[in-house]
């Protein structure tokens, strides 16, 4: 999971599997991937407890969001 | 004694880890955290481990009990260099996790630096409570050279 300097950068790649198209995301939508409730509560000491368990529903409700909810992305319910 | 069955005891660790990394940029071993949570050295190794087989998408180094990964951090060092208030000294786990590091450091800048892996010129984004403030080039793009959803199994993170 890596940033690149431009679509063009990414298809370059030595390594750019070319079935990895649908997982080239714009900046905006990752921020937007990336900054789901569970993230803003790390140290607050219940973690584990309260907000592990909402990382993967959240996600599938940010990817809904960002137009991403497609197998590529979207983990099995 | 911490009983790893226990989340509430394995939170206090957790917040442990994470704390020490963000302080310092570099993860505790397992013998530091026994000190530091009034448990034995083997309590706190065990703990380590319990939180990643919870499915904490973490892990620690290939055959030892050394913390490797802690997202959205990495205690080994990655091409995803996070400064914050112009002092370096963490990196990300990955390109992604980067854009979560600002969430470990409520109202401070957060930049972020790494080669691009295709041309190796520098790309830097900066980012305060998970505003994107600048992208430098701004055509900076993210991909996932493998399904995503993959990584909502645990038995698909690296070393576990």
């Amino acid at each position: 999971m890596n940033l690149f300097r431009s679509e063009e950068h990414i298809r370059r790649w030595a390594l750019f599997d070319p079935a990895s198209e649908p997982g080239i995301i714009a900046l905006s939508d990752l921020a937007v991937l990336f900054s789901t409730e569970s993230r803003r509560h790390l140290l607050d000491g219940d973690y584990l407890e309260r907000w592990a368990g909402k990382r993967w529903p959240e996600r599938r409700e940010a990817l809904q969001r960002i137009g991403k909810a497609i197998p590529y992305w979207m983990p099995a319910a | 004694m911490l009983d790893t069955a226990d989340v509430r005891a394995l939170d206090k660790v957790f917040r442990a880890i994470l704390s020490r990394m963000v302080q310092t940029g570099q993860a505790p071993h397992h013998a530091e955290l026994a000190t530091a949570r009034d448990c034995t050295s083997e309590e706190a190794r065990l703990a380590v481990h319990a939180i990643f087989k919870r499915g904490y998408p973490g892990w620690v180094h290939p055959g030892t009990d050394l913390i490797a990964s802690f997202p959205p951090l990495n205690n080994q060092p990655t091409q995803y260099r996070v400064s914050v208030d112009e002092s370096q000294k963490w990196f990300a786990q990955c390109g992604f996790e980067a854009l979560a590091v600002c969430w470990l450091f409520p109202g401070r800048m957060v930049r972020i630096e790494a080669p691009c892996l295709d041309c190796g010129d520098r790309m830097i984004v900066t980012m305060r409570d998970g505003v994107v403030l600048s992208a430098d080039p701004p055509t900076l793009i993210g991909h996932c050279n493998s399904p995503w959803s993959l990584g909502a199994d645990p038995k698909n993170l690296p070393f576990m």
